[in-house]
């Protein structure tokens, strides 16, 4: 059994919490909303004691609701853009803080459609998702001398917004080449369980796509 | 006549088409310098009337270069963090050439080759990352808009395999670059259908702040010619910007959304 803190709110979080726990591992939820710094991170990660592996899935809600690129103002480029990489990099902090040396897991969910072009609307969620991807591979590639991996999983953007009115994906893309639609709690936290496991420890600055085969890295 | 491609007539009657950016009006930031500078000459010297903007003055002299070699060109100092400076420099390029046909947002923050680690990252270098690289794109994308679309243009952004393969001793200057992927290809879906091409190029060159972080680590410069399958580190002039002028010009006019890497083969994976 491994010990998981899974940061983030919503139906999401909690079906990725839901599929940890299917799979025997004690989830400790964090509340990502008002989660602010790098400090404030640790300290959640450490609320029940130390744990073993950190799982972003949080993102933000003001970045999944489509706006045309011309009708985005500063503020709101800001805070759909700007905003979720910080959060991201305090995240990404506050794990090697808790971390403090031993080894140890970091995965995060990403919307795949920031690697394939977002749809209409969604730039600024595309554009701070790779922000993400780049700070994962640089935190993956400094921190695997101490055992502790960093990992992606990309997922369908739905799974990340549900409830939103989406489109979530760009015309023209091929179909999923699997003939099952992943869900959060059944696929998706199969492979973060998966990427948690002593045979894939030696997997690091991965993004690993779990969309159904849509996305086939080139 | 056919659509297929290996019909002679198409392969035969279409119009000539050059690098030449005769009759194109292209802003560039980050002018002052480096890659910029090498950009907004060439682009220049394919005939291209360039507006530029830069934070030093040494975007006039990159003005004046081009206009003592007989081209069209005006600066502006400015900051690309700041809507109104971008605003204001394309508003410039129209008033003064008539036309906005492309924009390359070629500026980057001046800690750009500072070494850091990504658990102490933050800060004036961390803001400025984001704000010069990433904001500034967005000012470029959102004031050259309705004039990129009117003349079906080109937008530019530049991009970096510190972000793709992601580097371990820039971490604020990879999380900037790797946005700027993630914009591109959006806006290259966005844009597409209103005849905009959106790209990112991706160089291995000389620079300043190349030239300042050998100066620092001056076994930079033999480690970078042993990962380079070409044996050398690029020049700005003679190896990036025929590039960047061959995707303002109309021979690139069907790629889109894609991330050009020109260094030389270091980086490969793509």
């Amino acid at each position: 059994m491994t010990r998981v803190a899974v940061v983030g709110d919503g139906p999401a979080a909690a079906d990725l919490v839901a599929g940890l726990q299917d799979r025997g591992h004690l989830v400790q939820p964090v509340p990502g909303d008002g989660l602010d710094g790098a400090a404030a991170v640790a300290a959640a990660l450490g609320r029940d004691g130390s744990v073993d592996a950190a799982v972003w899935g949080w993102t933000d809600p003001d970045s999944t609701s489509p706006t045309a690129f011309g009708d985005l103002d500063e503020d709101t480029w800001t805070r759909r853009a700007e905003r979720p990489v910080r959060r991201f990099l305090a995240f990404l902090q506050g794990a090697h803080a808790h971390f403090g040396g031993r080894d140890g897991a970091v995965v995060a969910l990403v919307p795949v459609m920031s690697m394939i072009g977002a749809p209409v609307g969604l730039a600024p969620w595309a554009t701070a998702s790779e922000a993400q991807r780049a700070l994962a591979k640089v935190a993956a590639r400094n921190w695997g001398r101490i055992g502790l991996t960093v990992n992606l999983v990309a997922v369908a953007p739905a799974l990340l917004a549900p409830g939103g009115d989406g489109p979530w994906q760009r015309a023209g893309l091929p179909a999923p080449s699997l003939p099952t639609e992943p869900s959060v709690r059944g696929q998706v936290a199969g492979v973060v369980a998966t990427l948690l496991s002593p045979e894939w420890r030696a997997v690091t600055g991965a993004t690993v796509g779990v969309d159904g085969g849509v996305w086939m890295a080139p | 006549m056919t659509d297929h491609p290996t019909d002679d007539r198409r392969m035969t009657d279409h119009p000539a088409m050059t690098d030449r950016l005769d009759g194109k009006v292209v802003l560039v930031t980050g002018a002052g310098a480096g890659i910029g500078r090498a950009v907004a000459v060439d682009a220049a010297a394919a005939g291209a009337s360039v507006a530029m903007i830069g934070l030093s003055d040494n975007v006039m002299e990159t003005a004046a270069m081009i206009t003592g070699a007989g081209g069209q060109a005006v600066a502006v100092r400015g900051d690309v963090t700041a809507y109104a400076d971008v605003a204001g420099a394309v508003a410039l390029a129209v008033e003064r050439f008539g036309a906005l046909d492309g924009v390359v947002h070629n500026a980057t923050s001046r800690y750009s080759s500072m070494m850091a680690k990504v658990e102490t990252l933050g800060g004036d270098a961390w803001d400025d990352h984001l704000g010069v690289s990433l904001r500034g794109s967005f000012n470029c994308a959102r004031a050259a808009m309705a004039e990129l679309v009117r003349t079906k243009g080109r937008l530019l952004l530049m991009t970096s395999p510190a972000a793709m393969e992601g580097s371990p001793t820039l971490p604020g200057y990879a999380a900037a670059k790797g946005a700027i992927r993630g914009l591109t290809k959006a806006l290259a879906v966005e844009w597409g259908p209103l005849g905009v091409r959106v790209n990112a190029l991706s160089p291995l060159a000389v620079t300043p702040a190349l030239a300042n972080a050998q100066r620092e680590n001056p076994e930079m410069e033999g480690r970078l010619r042993a990962v380079v399958p070409l044996g050398r580190v690029g020049d700005p002039a003679t190896d990036i910007a025929p590039v960047v002028t061959f995707l303002l010009g109309d021979r690139s006019a069907y790629v889109n959304g894609q991330t050009i890497v020109v260094d030389g083969g270091r980086y490969t994976a793509l």
